[in-house]
């Protein structure tokens, strides 16, 4: 995959930036807020439909306009070209998104279109954060490989949404749920144990993968590994009868407990993915020069199973990472998105991108002022 | 906006109650009326007025008429073994237009939503079961929206159903996810019904 132009409008502090890439490495280069990142951001609603930092449309509009627009030129590794845009209106807060001219109904039908890996400061937090931070990584990466798991998940939130509201409502009230609250936990049970097995299963697919990134950016000195836990899934292979199983007698289990805290305390949103090296807790015993070769393990194994899964090479967005990454590591980074695809990479400080890096794809580098293109620079590496 | 008459702005503030209707498109409306000629007016008024009185609910299957009970449920025509219950007066609509369901219908009047407070309670769900028990009903079509208030609603009527010992099915699950049985086409909502499914 290739995005060959952008043009964003009335997004952020770009009132209007229209930008030509390079197939190679992209170089956005300026001081904190100058709109570096908001042209990463850019790149994520093409991808996924949103803000890849999770920021809601309404705040993404720049200040004091009615409206924002994305629009890129996407061209995928089979070179077929496809005119993606993303348009905003606040009166109504309506977003439309259209590939090729024609309107996409749910932001669902876009994502996995467009593989993209985006690794930013915040994602610190998958190592070193709390086990929501990597069930993120796991649905976002699950999700672009699989449409049946994104429709999954996002049935799955909104019966959970709901079966907390009837247990709410009944802690209020100071009554049991009764029957109200079985049609949302035979939902919760359907999806939620083909959640968590397909989430098993990309554990195991992805660990051939970790190990690789693992051994290109340490050696052989350090094993990573990846074991997902859950409560749903008790066993080693379970089928997904046995699974909701599993599911349905743990939720019946805990439903006076349930009903007392007025949520569900049951189920693969409470799940975690336990990270390890050499069979030690990253998140209790890795050193910091641990937790970033963990972190961009994690992305560069993500990148190749998308490659592989999606049978497209995914955008890579890299925010703001060169400043808390040393050179080793950076190198791989970069030597792997030379070699393989299109990067996007933002730093205050050109000295800080190492790029002397193989490959010879074509280079761009772009200086970015108060949301404006200041300089552009084409170079064969 | 401080140009134009009180009338005129009552009017457009009256429209833009309306699901799908904007403030812009509001303010059209009611300019359009005002360049209407008075007969025309004249009898929108009266459309209106004749919509709420003279139309009601069915005391059988809870769909809007103006006789009661509804023209399907005191035809001789329709198959009186075979109820489908639907969400919405315009599901019914919907299923009609296929032209391939001759039995009754029932109407819940929505769907389960806890978020929007709509409960078991809020629904016309004793009726439906005092329907049934009243006898001479073999098959109940469960044909709620394809998502997931439509869903948990299905499993809710068909538990409550079940152990009274009639066949239960629920049309396929062809229809587009997300998208609401009105919106269906008649094609996809003919194959859905064609081949629903015991629940
Ligand atoms: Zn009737």
């Amino acid at each position: 995959m290739q995005l060959t132009r952008l043009l964003l409008r009335q997004f952020r502090n770009h009132a209007e930036t229209a930008l030509e890439f390079s197939p190679g490495l992209n170089l956005l280069l300026g001081d904190n807020g100058e709109g570096k990142t908001n042209i990463l951001e850019g790149v994520s609603y093409l991808c996924l439909g949103r803000s890849f930092h999770g920021a809601s449309d309404a705040t993404v509009v720049q200040m004091g306009t009615n409206g924002f627009l994305v629009r890129g030129t996407l061209a995928s590794d089979g070179g077929v070209e496809f005119k993606v845009e993303s348009v905003y209106e606040v009166p109504g807060g309506t977003k439309r998104v259209s590939v090729g001219g024609s309107e996409i109904g749910r932001r669902t039908d876009l994502i996995g279109r467009f593989p993209l890996v985006v690794l930013a400061p915040e994602h610190a937090g998958i190592t070193a954060g709390g086990p929501a931070e990597r069930r993120r990584f796991l649905d976002l990466t699950v999700s672009q490989a699989s449409r049946i798991y994104l429709e999954d998940l996002v049935e799955y939130r909104r019966a959970l949404r709901q079966r907390n509201r009837v247990l709410l409502d009944a802690k209020l009230a100071r009554r049991t749920p009764g029957s109200a609250l079985e049609p949302w936990t035979d939902l919760l049970v359907r999806t939620g144990s083909r959640i968590a097995l397909r989430r098993q299963e990309f554990v195991e697919e992805f660990r051939p993968y970790v190990d690789r990134a693992f051994a290109a950016l340490t050696g052989t000195r350090e094993h990573p590994t990846l074991l997902y836990a859950s409560e749903v899934l008790p066993e080693a292979s379970m089928t997904t009868e046995a699974a909701g199983e599993a599911f349905r007698t743990a939720i019946g289990a805990a439903e006076r407990e349930e009903t007392r805290a007025g949520t569900t305390l049951v189920g693969p949103h409470r799940d975690e993915l336990e990270l390890s090296i050499n069979d030690r807790s990253v998140r209790e015993f890795a050193s910091q020069g641990q937790h970033k070769t963990f972190l961009v393990g994690l992305k560069l194994a993500e990148f190749s199973y998308l490659k592989d899964r999606c049978n497209e090479t995914p955008l890579l967005l890299l925010d703001d990472v060169f400043s808390e990454l040393d050179a080793h590591r950076c190198r791989h980074l970069l030597d792997l998105v030379a070699h393989a695809g299109q990067a996007f990479v933002t730093a205050t400080d050109e000295r800080l991108v190492p790029t002397d890096v193989h490959g010879g794809a074509m280079k761009s580098r772009f200086t970015i002022q108060k949301g404006r293109v200041e300089h552009v620079e084409h170079s064969r590496t | 906006m401080f140009y134009t008459a009180e009338s005129v702005e009552q009017l457009a503030e009256h429209f833009s109650q309306l699901p799908g209707i904007g403030k812009k498109t509001a303010h059209r409306l009611a300019l359009f009326v005002l360049k209407m000629d008075r007969p025309s007016v004249d009898a929108l008024a009266a459309a209106l007025i004749a919509v709420k009185e003279k139309v009601r609910y069915c005391s059988i299957c809870s769909n809007i008429t103006e006789t009661d009970p509804c023209a399907i449920c005191s035809s001789s025509k329709r198959d009186r073994t075979l109820i489908c219950v639907v969400q919405e007066p315009n599901d019914v609509l919907a299923v009609e237009k296929t032209n391939e369901f001759r039995g009754l219908y029932h109407v819940l009047g929505g769907a389960l939503s806890p978020l929007d407070g709509i409960g078991p309670d809020d629904l016309r769900i004793k009726e439906l079961l005092e329907r049934i028990g009243a006898g001479g009903v073999d098959e109940v079509i469960l044909a709620m929206n394809p998502n997931v208030e439509g869903e948990a609603t299905t499993l809710y009527v068909s538990r409550l159903i079940k152990p009274l010992g009639m066949r239960v099915t629920r049309i396929a699950r062809g229809l587009p996810v997300g998208s609401d049985l009105e919106f269906a086409d008649e094609a996809t909502l003919s194959r859905a019904l064609e081949g629903r499914v015991a629940v």
